[in-house]
Formats: structure tokens, C-alpha cells, sequence
């Protein structure tokens, strides 16, 4: 009886928020062509009922904004009869097929929201290798992940990578390799920018020196995106990875990078980064962090550092220009932006000393272009080196 | 070769989009630097949502240099189909007609007339008969830098309501070396003398109890004692010290941005652009007051030429209603800092949202009923130089205040006789 009188109460309460005044009985979505509506009231954390709050509306409009998929979100209420309102949602849908370019698995294409259900997809063929250049057929890659599966706060990721004679380049050792990689990974998002996620990584791995080996692996990853503050000057993002190699490979490998960025004056910025890397036991090559690549020290030979421990710090500055090279005044005014880079490593090797210090300086000149960033950079660190990259 | 890849695309794509759209429009308009990504986006989305009309919008200068280039147009015979002009300078090219009536395209939609902004909708009606839409209207706020408020241990949420307030918080921002040398100054009410000239300086007159022209704007009034008055307040800013006497108002922008100068008024047409460039904490309000509560109301407005073909006249009414309607007139106000100018957006959700991320957005919707249009006429760019040049005589201390502004109202006077014999 308690257990029916307790349910009549609730039910009744229920009701009450549903049909108070001032309440969102319902939401209308426009401009969603491909985007599920489920999917944007996920995003948006709508709740039938929900008190008109702007507070939770702006976070609610930040969401879909920040989700990537919309260009543009414009919210209006319609009043209904007894008080309460219609929330009426207008989206711009972006573009969510894109070409992919990528030295390893080569060109591809991404789908960012798959059936309209915040998921994205990637598929790479690799046809062509860089020196010697080659025209071949070199396996393939696809890939689902979702960082809000359905606008829910679950993340995901599948990837699965079949590519053959990928060329393997060190200060001592130069060979081709064929790689079969699977990866699953299930995360949550704990907030709008933070999340968790654990993946489990299978390879199988031969080489011309050895038959073949696997590697099976268990990682974790904690994420915190960019974070602006109130005044808009700064953002701070920061991630922690740790995996464990499992079964017949024992290895630990731990990176954790910090980056912030400060808007100086006007348009022009700082941007710093601090990664700290721990290769620890009998750690594979293709899962070992190396100092020396495109990613992270620069001027020095292709993955020329593999210690133990080892960190970067890396500090550029930035002066945004338009197109005729006067001095940008917004983001969306900016065409080249040139950047003095300072680079530091400390590589652990051998005894503490200044040789475990690794400076490099660089000029890099990032180019918008209706594709993409085109970024060449030029550093000097042991050698003088050019690097170009697109993003 | 990519490049001629490239630019062979683009002309491919333009020529296809020329052909196929059945009307195509030419806008001129204003908005240079950070305003122009804002109103990019507003055609383009224009375009992709109305197949049958594409518009292409040329940046044409600053305002004055637009109505000059528009009287050019006029005498070779290639003008644009729709032109952003400052609201001041409509009643230059109604004198001959050369705007378009918009009458017809209103009684065909009255709710079009209705929902504009009492205020605004005043500023685009000439002879009773409106010649634009109200787009990009502004009203001059008080810019103020938060930090040094701090700093100087003042309420950075309690921004100066009165000029007697201003002065005295103006004199706790200036400091000064040991040597003497002022490194900060309170405060700088800077008044531009080019585009917009005299801008900055009408409410202070307006602020004063005073007028600067009479109702019929037969005579100026500059000569009386309330602008008088206002003029010298003005110039014991500089005397006093706390206002820097030597600086042009670009000079002044530059040194308020690096922080040397804790408050000026500036135009909330500019409050994105400062959010996005200041190094610092930026406080808006109301201007202070005096006398009267008041502000200046300026900015654009959208108008179509008199010369254009009905089809075209149609086209381009569409173009411009869709620029000012609630969702886009909110789009470019959270963009670029210019009001918007619906009642309809004024009540909205979105606008409650705007305010939200963007507090310093407020209270420039706030000080709507205090905006005063600028005065009209068909020579104010020439009257606002000589009201210009007469502080400026001031303020180098050539002139007293009441020889500056005695000779700049016999100067106007003469003009506005002139154009009653016309």
C-alpha cells in the first residue's frame, strides 16, 4: 500500500513539473537534414519539462556548438496555450565529409556524422609510399569512434589497420614492416570537456629480421579539452595515457601533455606545451615514444631519442596576419600567421648532464587555406630540417 | 599551378552562379576588418537559401567615402542595387531621388514596420516615407578597462554615472612618475575627425541640456551657452591632467588598448572587436550623465536605388528584409557589437543567451530609449569638419571655446541659408 501511495505521490509530482508554467513541453528542430533529432536533444541534455533556464539553455547551445556539427544555433520559444513553451532549435549543418591525406595509411575520406547519429567514420587506402615513391596496394584502414555516441556521454572507437611494407626509420635501424592493428575503446564523457577513456589494443607485427610478434595492450586515457576562461584570452587542455603491455610483452608507457594558450594583445599569442614520456620495460617499436618526429622534438634525426624518460617543453609565438599582411584583427580575418618556436628536451641517458639537454629553435609559417592549415616549419636542432604538415 | 587551378574554379563557379541565379544584386557597403567575416557569412547564407537572387557584396570605403563614390556612380551611370549607408547621410541622396521609395514593399508587409525599433525606425524616414532599413545601428557607450579599476582599488562593477563621478574616478586612474610624467590617464574622450567626424563630441553638448541645431535645422545652436558649457568641460579634462591633450583619437584607441588610458567613449559597434583584441578585462555602461541622460544614436541602413528594374526592387526588398530579420539582426549584434535593431529580438530567448556569454553586450540594449539620432542634413559631412576643426582649435588652444563655437555656427548658419535658397 506504502509502495502504491509513495508511486501516486511521485507520479503526481512528476506531472506537476511537467505541466508547470514556465516549463519546455517540447522542442522542434530545424535545419536538421542529416543530424537526428534525438541525437540534438541528447547533445542539448533536454529534459521534457525542463524549467525555461538560460543558464542551462546557453550550456545547452554551447553544447551543439562545440559538438562540431553545426556552423551556426539559433534558439526561440514559441508560448503554448497554458503557459508553458515550445523550444524551437534552427541548426546550420557544417559539411561532414571531408578528403583525408596521411603519410602511413594514405588518402581516405572521413564522414563525421554517420546516419546522423554523432559518429564518425574514416576509411584509408594505402596506394602510394614516399621514398622510393611507389604506387602500390598497400592494405587499408577504417575506423568508427564517437566522442558522444548518439549526443550521449558515452565515447567510442573502433579502428581496424591492415598496412603492409611501412617503412621504419631510426639513427641505427631502417626496414619495412607489415602491420595488422585492431583497437576497441569505450569511454564517458564526464563533462563538456573532460573525459575518460579505456582502449585495448591488439598487433600483429612482422618485420624481415623477425618472423612476427603481437602486442596485446590496455590503455587509459583521461582528456580535459580546451578550456577558455572568462575573459577569452586563455585556454588550457591536458591529457594523461597510460598503456600496459600485457601477456608475452611486459611494458609500460605513460605520456602526459599539457598545452595553454594566451592571446597576448590583439590577435597575437603564446602557446606552450609540456609532455613528459616514460618508456619503461621491454617496450615494442611500435608502441614506443621516440623524441625526434614531426609531433614533438624538432632538428634532430627521425626518432633519434627513445629514452626511459624524457621531456619537452615548447613554446611558440604567433602573430596572426590577413591576407595582405596587415595585422589580423579576428580568427576569421587571419591567412598566415608566422611563429617563432623554441624547443627543449631533457632525454634521460646515462648520467645527469648538460648532454641530456636537447634546445632547438624553428620559423614555421602556418597558411589557411580552403583546405586545411598548411604548415611548413624550418628547425635547427642538431641539423637544420624542414617539415611540412597539413591539418 | 594550383593557384591557376584554383582561380580558373572560382571563375567557373562565379560565372555558373551569375547565370543561373535569375537576379543578381551588387551591395555596396562599410564594413571593413572584423565587421566583414560577419557580413560574409550573412550573404552567403543568403545566397544559398535563395537560389533565384545572388547577391555580391563590394566593400566601397568608410561611410563618407562611400557616399562619394555613390555620387561618382550617379554621374557614370554604374551604380550598385542596394547600398549601406550611414543613416545620416540617406537624406544626401533623397534630395534627388535616387533612393528607393519603400512604401510599397511596407503597406505589402506591414509586420515589417512594426517590429523595427521605434527609435531606429525614425532614423530611415524622410518626408514620411522610409528609404532604408535600420541594419547596423550603434549608440556611443562607455568603454572602461576593468584591470585598472582594480588596480586602483575601485568597483570594476560600478562604472562612473555622472561626469562629476567621471572626473573624480578619472583622477584616481591617472598616476604619474616620480618625475612628474603621467604614465596613465583616467580618462580620454576622443572625438574623430574624419569618417563620422564630431561623433564622440554630440553628447556632451546633448548631455549639457543643449542643442546643436534648432527643429527645422535652419540654424546651429553651437553658439549657446549649454555647447559652450560642454566645450569647455571638455577641454578642463585636458587642463586638469587627466585627459591627454596631445593625442588624435587613433593615437588615443592604441593607448587605451595597452592599457595607458582607463576610460572613452567608443561605439558598441566595436565591443566584439575589443573582447577579441583587448589584453585586458573590458567594462561597458551607459554614458555619464549631466543634465540629461543621454547618448548618440548612429550607424547604417540598408537602401535600394531609385534606378533599379521592379524585378530587381523586389529582389533586393527580400535581400534587405532578410538581413534585418530577428535571427540575423541577433547573429550580427552577438558578432560585431551593433544593436538589433527588431523588437522581436529585443524579447528573445537568444538575446538572453547573447547575454550570457557576452555580459558586456547589454548594456548597450540598455541604453536604447537615452540614444538620440545625429542630426541629418544634406551637407553634414562639410558642418561636422568645421564642428571638428572648432574643438580642435580648442583643444590646441588657438580659440576660447566661445570664439570656436561662435565662428563654427556662422560658418553652419551660412551653409544652411544656402541650401534654403537652393
Amino acid at each position: 500500500m506504502k509502495k502504491v501511495i509513495l508511486s501516486l505521490i511521485f507520479i503526481f509530482l512528476f506531472s506537476l513539473s511537467i505541466f508547470a508554467a514556465n516549463s519546455i513541453v517540447s522542442v522542434q528542430v530545424q535545419g536538421n537534414t542529416c543530424t537526428k533529432k534525438f541525437v540534438i536533444l541528447n547533445l542539448m541534455n533536454y529534459k521534457k519539462g525542463m524549467k525555461v533556464d538560460i543558464d542551462k539553455l546557453a550550456a545547452a547551445q554551447t553544447a551543439l556548438e562545440s559538438s562540431g556539427l553545426f556552423s551556426n544555433v539559433y534558439m526561440s520559444l514559441k508560448a503554448t496555450s497554458n503557459d508553458n513553451y515550445v523550444l524551437v532549435v534552427s541548426v546550420e549543418e557544417k559539411n561532414h565529409i571531408s578528403p583525408l591525406f596521411d603519410l602511413e595509411k594514405g588518402i581516405g575520406v572521413e564522414e563525421s556524422d554517420l546516419f546522423g547519429f554523432e559518429i564518425k567514420a574514416k576509411a584509408f587506402l594505402r596506394c602510394f609510399r614516399f621514398s622510393p615513391f611507389e604506387l602500390f596496394l598497400g592494405g587499408y584502414s577504417i575506423g568508427l569512434s564517437s566522442r558522444r555516441a548518439f549526443g550521449t556521454p558515452f565515447s567510442f572507437e573502433l579502428q581496424r589497420s591492415e598496412l603492409k611494407k611501412l617503412p621504419w626509420t631510426a639513427p641505427n635501424s631502417n626496414f619495412q614492416y607489415n602491420l595488422l592493428r585492431t583497437t576497441t575503446g569505450m569511454g564517458y564523457m564526464l563533462n563538456e570537456n573532460a573525459g575518460i577513456m579505456i582502449r585495448y589494443v591488439y598487433e600483429d607485427i612482422s618485420t624481415p629480421t623477425t618472423t612476427h610478434f603481437t602486442v596485446n595492450a590496455l590503455s587509459l586515457e583521461i582528456r580535459v579539452y580546451p578550456v577558455q576562461n572568462e575573459n577569452n584570452r586563455n585556454y588550457t587542455w591536458w591529457e594523461l595515457y597510460v598503456e600496459h603491455g600485457m601477456n608475452n610483452i611486459n611494458y609500460t608507457v605513460g605520456t602526459a601533455n599539457v598545452e595553454f594558450y594566451h592571446r597576448i594583445i590583439g590577435q597575437i599569442y603564446f602557446r606552450s606545451r609540456l609532455y613528459g614520456v616514460l618508456n619503461y620495460g621491454n617496450v615494442p617499436f611500435t608502441r614506443k615514444i621516440y623524441f625526434g618526429d614531426t609531433y614533438n622534438l624538432k632538428g634532430y634525426d627521425t626518432r633519434e631519442f627513445g629514452a626511459p624518460l624524457m621531456l619537452l617543453s615548447t613554446l611558440r609565438i604567433g602573430m596572426p596576419l590577413t591576407s595582405t599582411f596587415g595585422i589580423s584583427k579576428s580568427p576569421e580575418l587571419t591567412t598566415y600567421t608566422p611563429e617563432l618556436i623554441s624547443q627543449l628536451a631533457f632525454v634521460k641517458r646515462g648520467n645527469f648532464g648538460l648532454e641530456s639537454f636537447k634546445p632547438s629553435i624553428g620559423l614555421g609559417l602556418k597558411i589557411n587555406t580552403p583546405f586545411g592549415n598548411f604548415e611548413p616549419e624550418i628547425f635547427y636542432g642538431k641539423k637544420l630540417e624542414l617539415y611540412l604538415e597539413m591539418k | 599551378m594550383k593557384r591557376s587551378f584554383l582561380v580558373l574554379f572560382m571563375i567557373i563557379l562565379l560565372v555558373t552562379t551569375l547565370t543561373f541565379a535569375n537576379v543578381t544584386l551588387v551591395f555596396w557597403h562599410s564594413m571593413s576588418d572584423y565587421q566583414k567575416p560577419a557580413l560574409d557569412r550573412l550573404v552567403s547564407e543568403f545566397n544559398a537559401t535563395h537560389p533565384n537572387i545572388h547577391v555580391v557584396a563590394i566593400y566601397e570605403g568608410n561611410y563618407d567615402q562611400t557616399v562619394t563614390k555613390l555620387k561618382a556612380a550617379f554621374l557614370s551611370g554604374n551604380t550598385p542595387d542596394v547600398v549601406q549607408l550611414n543613416i545620416e547621410h540617406l537624406r544626401i541622396f533623397t534630395a534627388n531621388h535616387q533612393l528607393l521609395d519603400l512604401s510599397k514593399f511596407i503597406s505589402e508587409d506591414p509586420s515589417v514596420k512594426s517590429d523595427f525599433i521605434n527609435s531606429f525606425w525614425k532614423t530611415v524616414v524622410i518626408n514620411g516615407k522610409p528609404y532604408a532599413l535600420p541594419f547596423n545601428i550603434s549608440c556611443l557607450m562607455l568603454f572602461y578597462n576593468k584591470d585598472l579599476f582594480r588596480k586602483a582599488g575601485l568597483d570594476p562593477n560600478k562604472p562612473p554615472k555622472t561626469w562629476k563621478e567621471m572626473e573624480k574616478i578619472a583622477k584616481k586612474l591617472t598616476i604619474r612618475a616620480p618625475n612628474g610624467r603621467i604614465i596613465q590617464y583616467g580618462l580620454f574622450w576622443g572625438v574623430s575627425g574624419e569618417d563620422t567626424a564630431f561623433y564622440q563630441f554630440e553628447p556632451l553638448i546633448w548631455q549639457n541640456g543643449g542643442r546643436i541645431f534648432n527643429s527645422s535645422m535652419t540654424k546651429c545652436l553651437v553658439d549657446q551657452p549649454p555647447a559652450v558649457g560642454a566645450l569647455k568641460t571638455w577641454k578642463s579634462w585636458f587642463k586638469e591632467g587627466i585627459s591627454p591633450a596631445n593625442m588624435n583619437l587613433q593615437e588615443g584607441i592604441q593607448a587605451f588598448m595597452m592599457g595607458k588610458i582607463a576610460m572613452g567613449p567608443m561605439t558598441s559597434g566595436g565591443i566584439r572587436y575589443a573582447l577579441d583584441n583587448l589584453p585586458w578585462d573590458l567594462g561597458v555602461a551607459m554614458l555619464p550623465s549631466h543634465k540629461a541622460t543621454v547618448t548618440t544614436l548612429g550607424g547604417g541602413s540598408l537602401a535600394i536605388l531609385s534606378n533599379v528594374s521592379p524585378k530587381k526592387q523586389k529582389a533586393a526588398w527580400e535581400f534587405i528584409k532578410w538581413m534585418t530579420n530577428t535571427k540575423n539582426t541577433l547573429y550580427w549584434y552577438e558578432n560585431t557589437g551593433y544593436l538589433p535593431v527588431r523588437k522581436s529580438a529585443l524579447n528573445s530567448l537568444q538575446i538572453k543567451i547573447i547575454w550570457k556569454r557576452f555580459p558586456q553586450l547589454k548594456p548597450a540594449v540598455e541604453a536604447i530609449p537615452y540614444a538620440r539620432p545625429r542630426p541629418v542634413n544634406v551637407d553634414i559631412i562639410e558642418i561636422r569638419h568645421i564642428l571638428f576643426n572648432a574643438i580642435e582649435e580648442v583643444r590646441h588652444g588657438i580659440k576660447t571655446p566661445e570664439e570656436a563655437f561662435k565662428d563654427a555656427a556662422q560658418k553652419i548658419d551660412k551653409i544652411l541659408k544656402s541650401e534654403e535658397t537652393k
